[in-house]
């Protein structure tokens, strides 16, 4: 708290600075009721839908405690293993992939699991449970012989970890059954190993995360009901090259001359995430904890409309800090409360009815159409039409204003992704077909799109 | 240090405290603009939509390639950028400081429909002044006619059209009047913003030997600087070289004015000129009028509040007060919009509607302006609004020192060429020829009296000649 006069620049005036501290969070000073923001889920109450995902953010005692004084209702402490496990970290582990001038859209690292083994897990889950009855307190684990994962698994469980999670599927290293492969990257695998989990705790709930880096995702999803398992967290990291220093032609991260593979995190692999959660929704019953890519609360209730049921977060508040949970709850309830949807479990799975193969798409005669007040002749329209689509815009230069030509636009929608300001342009429907029934087809492709 | 990004209009403000007396204002009008950083830029130049058919360029009297360098600051491509700005306009430095933009790139960015125009000049100087820290060198022309072309008056025209030719592999020698070339740039512009060596740095750039030569067999076409004294006459000129390109620029032509021979008294071109010579330690009047409503009247106002300002860091003396007196509006007013906002916030008074009658004087000094109010009526000829005299509104303004701005015109010599009725050469408006191989540009021409417009001038002559001696050849 600083008591010094300020200057203020714009008038060149001095003031004394009303005093301000940095810790407060804005639920000291909300108005809002934010009752709309509890949530059921695993047969656990969640005061709501937002939890630290296994990171760094939960690796120490302090930050989890600082995340819970601040309105996070849960955190998953960062992935532990059997006392001895030898983790072997290298650094410098982060890069940052940038768009532009935008830091962070996607975010690599080398990290591993955490230093610490399940000896101290066990000490703060204990303390943390005292200390925040009311906060879920997740652990998560890794082993790599059978006996450790049942071991892990029940200590964890006698402890009283609110939810046991198991990362199949951390890219970074490679722990798993066979050397360079994710657990989850094998169905046999996963099934068996999910099984000696829920043997440890059968009487706590248990998540298997997964990787949404296998041939299909389905059926991992069904080797883990088969085995039994409480619950999904989809997904995890995506293996990734960050980029490379082209001046040195080391790839990043670089560790002297060399480097590695990260996991990719962030808001560029949001899409790849959803994607995960809508196919395990649309074809398992199982809870599933969305993880991959939020940052907003807007991306929460992106994953909970494909099904999943509380969100984890890890690169926002590794880029901002736990503070932006104030966004995250007020944003949230608001829209709840404007959508009149009493808790965010109703959200749950309400976008899967809409996902359809593409088969079973309806066939539109849609057309591009410019809305002259509103556009402000960028004419990005016309050159994406030009070289990326049907030749099907006009451009007049003295008028700085793009025509549709009717004949040639086939409505594939380019026009619209490429301009700067809303209702410049807009598709309109002409007329609809009837779907096609395409009969010689047994199943429709799960995933469309994307194949050039 | 990158500093915030700073709104369109105001200039950074850096670390260096605002001197005693001087108003925020003042600091902004008197102090240099902060040129971008790396991240500033690469901020800024993300806002570009990248327009097709991009109306910025359309705008450019240079026509620089403005969304192509702005896609090369974004990768970072920045020498890449910098060749782009400085191909089409050699004076790059010059219009990276002082262009105004909001008379075009800027004013036509359709970015400003969303929320704010691009900062493109800032962008523009950034990749200048990137580029000069590897010292480049125009490469030497493909190609070489034994051509020469004379050059009077080594402006920015004159300069922009002499390494146009010189490109094209023609020689060229420039007829300077003045110890230094540059005309208005070295000679009157505002010191307090363009900086001491921002032509000079463009001089170097056109002046400077190819990067190749010396090594190439094939002697490159130069540049030969001298002074006009050595010129005789445009005819003579005109028979010794292939080809002349005139750019002697404009002189102050005022009024004629009762009063006009009092002491206290002088040209506003003649009071920048000192300005800039004695670094603003010139002495100016309690009360200074300035006659006139275009850029040199309010650049003059503003270095008198300058010189005010100057003078009171070394003594306490009294602030001047310092008016503009126009006899149209501010509507009518040539002077760019932001040159008069500026003024207007450094302490300058403005009197509209306000025509000079008499400068009254007494003793010999000037002790007062006497002014008639008036109204505006019809076109003139030149398609301005004629002002009427409303009868019984004189008025008289007490000051003893008056700044004459009232208009821009051409010396003898060059008045021997054909004239249009507005008193400037005629000369074809894209290719700028007079006649016979004579061609002119730049203010004399009454072109936009911006450096960019004189660039234009130039670089389209050049071509023009280039194109004339090709075909001869």
């Amino acid at each position: 708290m600083s008591k010094t006069p300020h200057r203020n620049p714009a008038s060149g005036t001095d003031f004394e600075a009303l005093p301000i501290d940095p810790e407060a969070t804005f639920e000291q000073e909300a108005y809002y009721d934010y009752g709309n923001l509890e949530t059921e889920f695993c047969g656990l109450h969640f005061e709501n839908p937002f939890i630290l995902a296994a990171s760094p953010c939960t690796d120490e005692l302090s930050l989890v405690e600082r995340a819970f004084d601040m309105g996070w209702a849960g955190a998953v402490l960062k992935t532990t293993s059997a006392e001895g496990t030898r983790v072997d970290l290298a650094y410098p582990m982060m890069t940052s992939l940038d768009h532009g001038a935008q830091r962070l859209v996607g975010m690599g690292n080398i990290d591993l699991i955490s230093c610490y083994h399940v000896d101290e897990i066990v000490k703060r889950v204990r303390h943390l449970k005292r200390r925040f009855p009311k906060k879920i307190v997740i652990a998560s684990m890794m082993g790599s012989r059978e006996d450790d994962w049942r071991t892990l698994a029940r200590r964890l469980a006698d402890v009283g970890a609110d939810l046991i999670e198991c990362s199949f599927s951390c890219p970074q290293g490679s722990m798993g059954e066979d050397a360079g492969k994710m657990v989850a990257q094998s169905v046999e695998t996963t099934e068996r190993v999910a099984g000696w989990v829920k043997e440890g705790a059968p009487d706590t709930p248990v998540a298997i995360k997964i990787t949404p880096q296998v041939t299909d995702i389905v059926a991992v999803a069904d080797a883990l009901v088969r085995a039994g398992v409480d619950a999904i967290t989809a997904s995890n990291s995506i293996p990734a090259l960050m980029g490379i220093d082209i001046e040195s032609y080391v790839p990043y991260p670089s560790l002297g001359r060399t480097s590695t593979y990260s996991g990719l995190t962030g808001p560029a692999i949001k899409p790849i995430t959803l994607r995960t959660i809508a196919e395990i929704c649309k074809h398992v019953d199982l809870p599933v904890l969305g993880t991959g890519g939020a940052s907003t609360w807007q991306d929460a209730v992106e994953f909970m409309l494909v099904g999943a049921g509380v969100v984890q977060y890890c690169t926002a508040p590794m880029h901002f800090g736990f503070r932006i949970i104030d966004d995250l709850k007020s944003g949230l309830s608001l829209y709840l409360s404007r959508k009149k949807l009493s808790s965010p479990g109703a959200l749950r799975g309400r976008s899967l009815k809409h996902i359809v193969g593409h088969d079973d798409l309806p066939r539109y005669t849609v057309r591009s159409q410019v809305n002259p007040e509103a556009c402000i002749g960028c004419g990005l329209c016309y050159v994406a039409c030009r070289d990326g689509g049907h030749e099907a815009i006009d451009w007049a230069s003295e008028t700085r204003l793009p025509r549709v030509d009717e004949d040639r636009c086939v409505g594939c929608g380019l026009c619209l992704t490429v301009r700067p300001v809303r209702d410049c342009l807009e598709l309109v429907a002409t007329e609809a077909k009837k779907p096609r029934r395409d009969k010689t087809r047994a199943r429709s492709p799960r995933v469309s799109g994307g194949g050039y | 240090m990158p500093g915030p990004r700073t709104d369109s209009s105001s200039t950074s403000m850096s670390e260096r405290p605002v001197p005693k007396g001087w108003t925020n204002a003042q600091y902004r009008a008197f102090s240099p603009e902060e040129p971008y950083d790396l991240s500033q830029a690469l901020a800024e130049a993300d806002r570009c939509l990248q327009c097709f058919d991009p109306p910025c360029q359309r705008q450019c009297p240079a026509s620089i390639a403005i969304p192509r360098f702005i896609r090369m600051i974004r990768s970072r491509n920045l020498r890449g950028a910098a060749e782009v700005v400085r191909s089409a306009n050699p004076l790059a430095n010059s219009c990276g400081v002082a262009c105004p933009e909001e008379q075009y790139c800027a004013g036509a960015c359709t970015r400003g429909k969303i929320d704010d125009a691009l900062r493109i000049r800032q962008l523009h100087r950034f990749v200048t002044l990137q580029e000069e820290r590897a010292k480049p060198r125009p490469a030497s022309p493909k190609a070489r006619q034994e051509k020469r072309v004379a050059v009077v008056g080594g402006g920015p025209a004159g300069m922009a059209c002499a390494f146009e030719l010189r490109r094209r592999g023609i020689a060229v020698v420039i007829y300077e009047a003045r110890k230094q070339a540059g005309g208005v740039l070295t000679h009157s512009i505002p010191l307090y913003r363009f900086g001491s060596d921002t032509f000079s740095r463009d001089a170097n750039w056109i002046l400077a030997p190819a990067a190749d030569a010396g090594r190439g067999r094939r002697k490159a076409a130069t540049i030969e600087l001298k002074t006009s004294k050595q010129m005789s006459s445009f005819e003579k000129l005109s028979r010794t070289f292939d080809a002349v390109f005139v750019s002697p620029g404009a002189s102050a032509h005022h009024l004629p004015l009762k009063g006009g021979d009092l002491r206290g008294v002088s040209t506003a071109v003649e009071f920048l000129e000192t300005c800039r010579r004695r670094r603003y330690r010139n002495r100016v009047g309690g009360h200074v009028v300035v006659i006139g409503g275009g850029n040199v009247a309010v650049d003059a106002a503003l270095a008198a509040v300058r010189c005010g300002l100057e003078r009171l860091q070394r003594s306490c003396a009294e602030q001047p007060q310092v008016h503009v007196a126009y006899r149209r509006s501010r509507l009518e007013m040539p002077a760019w919009d932001r040159e008069i906002r500026e003024a207007e916030e450094a302490g300058v008074h403005l009197h509209l509607l306000a025509a000079p009658l008499e400068i009254i004087g007494r003793k010999g000094r000037v002790s007062g302006l006497r002014l008639q109010q008036v109204k505006l009526s019809g076109l003139d000829a030149t398609g301005r609004r004629i002002p009427v005299p409303l009868p019984g509104t004189e008025f008289e303004l007490p000051c003893d020192q008056v700044l004459l701005a009232t208009g821009m015109g051409l010396d003898a010599l060059v008045q021997t060429l054909p004239c249009t009725r507005t008193g400037w050469v005629r000369s074809h408006p894209r290719t700028g020829l007079v006649r016979g191989n004579i061609y002119a540009g730049g203010d004399a021409t009454g072109s936009d009296q911006s450096i960019v417009a004189a660039v234009r001038d130039g670089k389209s002559a050049a071509e023009a000649i280039a194109t004339r001696l090709g075909r001869k050849a």
